[in-house]
């Protein structure tokens, strides 16, 4: 069970990581996330780069179908990248690939890409679910936003909406059978019901549980927690065109002024992590500034009292409702220097419609500071370049403060490029402090991902980048009935 | 029924038909207007906050939304005169074949839930009048009080605590038995049972002080037969307006009840609906809606008719 639904069955028309999990068991990439930041084969079985790190040449897995029988191969493959790329695509994750030139089969049973720029993180890019392989039959008669067809383990069974998504074991699947014949996807936006459900058994799996529910999961002894160091972000953009807040001094004292610790202990329950960096520790090539993102309201009233604001100012922040304590708790830790912060509670259409508006919007708003969080796939480049840099700044992308730094777009630009870990490690490395110094946002930390998990359920577990996977999910040692064949 | 009563009936029930026809019309406009007022646009919640500002540009056409208010207008008044409220834009699923799959529930929840809120509100409201002022009707009281003053929603966890999580006897959410509509059922009826139950214990206590109760009392009539086709009768009239006026509501959309139960009718639909800010979908509910209050009222009306002979005549 999970706190929303499904927004589509094509995995490259939305960008929910919970719509995401739900489509996990059904489809597959050419790759697979593995352990920090690297790949394994999936669809794939093996690929070449030639030496410019232009030219991509992937060979697939012989004999691959669809679950509506058509063949998986570089025809269809091929077919999935264009509908992606395509101008004018009206799909979620449009212009994501726009670093692919051109996409083309070479024979049935290969795949070639030309890139426009070279990419290191290009093979993350391919594990990540907008990038799964969807059968070409499907899109194209408009039916893969209902009906879910890849090569995964799991075929949809049903998808009633407001209710729940039924998932078939796919008997003609090419890999090591599944051990569940049925997995039954259901959903509450209610946190409390979602805990309640775990515990009376009408639920094997609960995520994202709330840290609240997570502490008492934990001591529940019929319950098991999981967590992983996630790379969902908190942060509060500030917008750097809106006096006060074009003051570095302001910025950075706002930053100081933050008790972060506290927050993680008072509102997360500790299942997350301060923020020393725009990047999570858990996340590839992070650096950490802890003392340049300290507590030290004693500096933060100075910086304030330096810039010309020795009696603090007026901030307006709009925050989402479920981050409303959040606001709070905030604008209490900055009463503390004086800034006396006004919470706009918006509803989640009214606020990704302040988030996202553009700076003469946000000016006639007043609206200094919007709370949001980012989840990037633990891949640096999609997390910094869509928060911070000078292209990505709302409405086109999710810079929401509209900070702008020639520095920092050159760094983002050459780390994104080159495939030398060392220059790379470098790179991001001085990204990050100029982010940090440049202070265009208020860091807060980095939640843990978390699922309860009935004692007798296991094979469950979550994957960088991509977040609770159950296609694994097999009765334990303390199941019920010897075999469970259905889990929900 | 008298014979006036029956003459005019045809002609009264084509007028009410063209005031729902009318009602609908305006509401609709209302609605779809309300609606495209809201901030938030749906190309961009139903993109992600990832998408690119060139997707939900694209998608923003692709969904009609850069036409001319009045054409879109049309064209969904058009569509809906042939029976296409067009399709959800988070279920790709047509609106009317959402609107079907969801109605039955919320139909069977309101009538249930209405069933036992006024049979319960009847009951009690009916013996705290004729026990007025001793103990049981000040329990009454202070049961209706918190009946309507607590949030079915705070209920409504309580009761899926006890009774699903500790205890075990019921299902603690969704749907697949007959047992599944008894937690939410209960929660949706508990605010309307202190209402009924109040009016009702009102309405008596001001019918039974009246001149022909004494009389009837007074020629030796058996209490049940006083209380029953003397008192009650006449007490009954605004409760059926009452439940007649909130029966129609519900079928808009029990919304907290069927939140909370994962209870798949048309209120939790309309919530999603708004979060994702679906036009369609929302406008496929208040379009039902809207015409479920009218048609209640209706039935309200008609059913006072027969209660109360005065009214035949107006």
């Amino acid at each position: 069970m999970q706190t929303e639904g499904p927004r589509s069955m094509d995995p490259a028309n939305q960008s929910a990581s919970l719509t995401a999990a739900i489509l996990a068991p059904m489809y597959e990439g050419l790759v697979r996330r593995a352990a920090g930041n690297s790949v394994a084969p999936l669809l794939a079985t093996s690929w070449q780069a030639s030496a410019d790190g232009l030219d991509w040449r992937f060979t697939l897995r012989p004999g691959l179908r669809f679950h509506d029988q058509s063949p998986c191969d570089a025809a269809a493959v091929v077919a999935g990248f264009r509908r992606l790329l395509a101008p004018g695509s009206p799909l979620a994750a449009a212009g994501r690939f726009d670093v692919i030139a051109m996409v083309e089969p070479d024979g049935a049973q290969a795949v070639r890409f030309r890139l426009a720029r070279p990419y290191a993180d290009f093979l993350l890019l391919l594990a990540t679910p907008q990038a799964w392989v969807v059968s070409p039959a499907a899109a194209a008669a408009g039916t893969l936003d209902r009906r879910a067809c890849g090569t995964g383990p799991f075929q949809l069974a049903a998808w009633e909406s407001g209710r729940s998504v039924l998932e078939r074991r796919n008997r003609a699947y090419w890999g090591a059978a599944p051990a569940m014949d049925e997995i039954v996807f259901t959903w509450s936006s209610e946190p409390s019901v979602l805990y309640m459900a775990l515990r009376s058994g009408e639920t094997d799996v609960a995520t994202p549980l709330s840290p609240v529910f997570a502490d008492l999961a934990r001591s529940d002894p019929a319950l098991r927690l999981v967590r992983q160091d996630g790379d969902n972000i908190f942060w509060v953009a500030l917008d750097v065109r809106l006096p006060p807040l074009g003051d570095l001094r302001v910025r950075q004292a706002l930053n100081l002024a933050t008790d972060r610790r506290a927050l993680v202990s008072g509102l997360m329950s500790g299942f997350a992590h301060p923020l020393d960096s725009p990047l999570p520790a858990s996340t590839p090539f992070h650096a950490g500034f802890p003392n340049a993102l300290r507590y030290d309201p004693a500096a933060a009233r100075a910086l304030l009292a330096a810039a010309g604001f020795a009696r603090g100012f007026d901030l307006d922040l709009a925050a989402q409702q479920s981050d409303e304590p959040l606001a709070e708790a905030l604008q209490a830790m900055w009463r503390e220097v004086g800034v006396r912060t006004r919470i706009h509670r918006l509803e989640s259409g009214l606020y990704a419609a302040a988030a996202f508006a553009p700076p003469s919007a946000k000016l006639a708003d007043h609206v200094g500071g919007v709370i949001a969080s980012w989840a990037s796939g633990s891949v640096a480049d999609l997390e910094l370049s869509p928060l911070f840099s000078s292209a990505s700044a709302a409405p086109a992308g999710a810079n929401l403060g509209f900070f702008s730094d020639p520095a920092l777009d050159r760094l983002l630009e050459q780390a994104s490029l080159g495939d030398d870990e060392a220059v790379r490690a470098r790179l991001y490395g001085q990204a990050q402090r100029r982010i940090v110094q440049e202070a265009p946002a208020v860091l807060l930390y980095a939640a843990q991902d978390l699922a309860g998990l009935r004692r007798d359920i296991e094979g469950v577990g979550f994957i960088p980048g991509l977040g609770l996977t159950v296609a694994d999910a097999r009765a334990g040692p303390g199941a019920q009935s010897l075999v469970r064949q259905s889990m929900r | 029924m008298s014979r006036p009563m029956l003459a005019r009936l045809p002609g009264r029930l084509l007028a009410r038909l063209l005031v729902l026809a009318l009602t609908l019309l305006a509401a609709s406009f209302l609605v779809f207007g309300a609606i495209r007022l809201l901030p938030g646009d749906p190309a961009r919640l139903l993109a992600g906050p990832q998408a690119r500002a060139a997707a939900v540009a694209a998608l923003h056409h692709q969904l009609g939304l850069d036409r001319p208010f009045l054409r879109q207008y049309g064209d969904f008044l058009l569509g809906a005169v042939h029976g296409r409220l067009g399709t959800s834009t988070v279920s790709h699923q047509p609106v009317g074949r959402e609107l079907a799959a969801h109605a039955p529930y919320t139909i069977a929840l309101g009538l249930l839930a209405y069933l036992l809120a006024s049979t319960g509100g009847v009951l009690f409201g009916c013996l705290a009048a004729i026990n007025q002022a001793r103990l049981f009707d000040r329990l009454f009281g202070a049961c209706t009080n918190l009946l309507v003053s607590v949030a079915d929603f705070w209920f409504g966890l309580m009761a899926m605590e006890l009774f699903a999580v500790r205890l075990g006897w019921l299902p603690l959410m969704g749907t697949g038995s007959p047992a599944h509509i008894v937690l939410p059922a209960i929660t949706l009826a508990l605010m309307p049972a202190g209402l009924i139950g109040r009016m009702t214990r009102a309405g008596m206590i001001d019918v039974l002080r009246q001149d022909y109760i004494r009389t009837a009392t007074a020629k030796g009539l058996a209490p049940l037969a006083i209380y029953g086709r003397h008192a009650l009768r006449n007490a009954l009239v605004p409760i059926v307006t009452i439940v007649g006026l909130n029966l129609g509501s519900v079928i808009g959309g029990a919304v907290v009840t069927e939140t909370l139960f994962a209870w798949p009718g048309l209120g939790a639909l309309l919530v999603e609906a708004v979060k994702y800010r679906d036009y369609p979908v929302i406008q496929g509910v208040a379009l039902v809606a809207v015409t479920a209050v009218v048609v209640m009222n209706l039935l309200a009306e008609l059913a006072i008719a027969l209660l109360d002979p005065r009214l035949r005549q107006a």
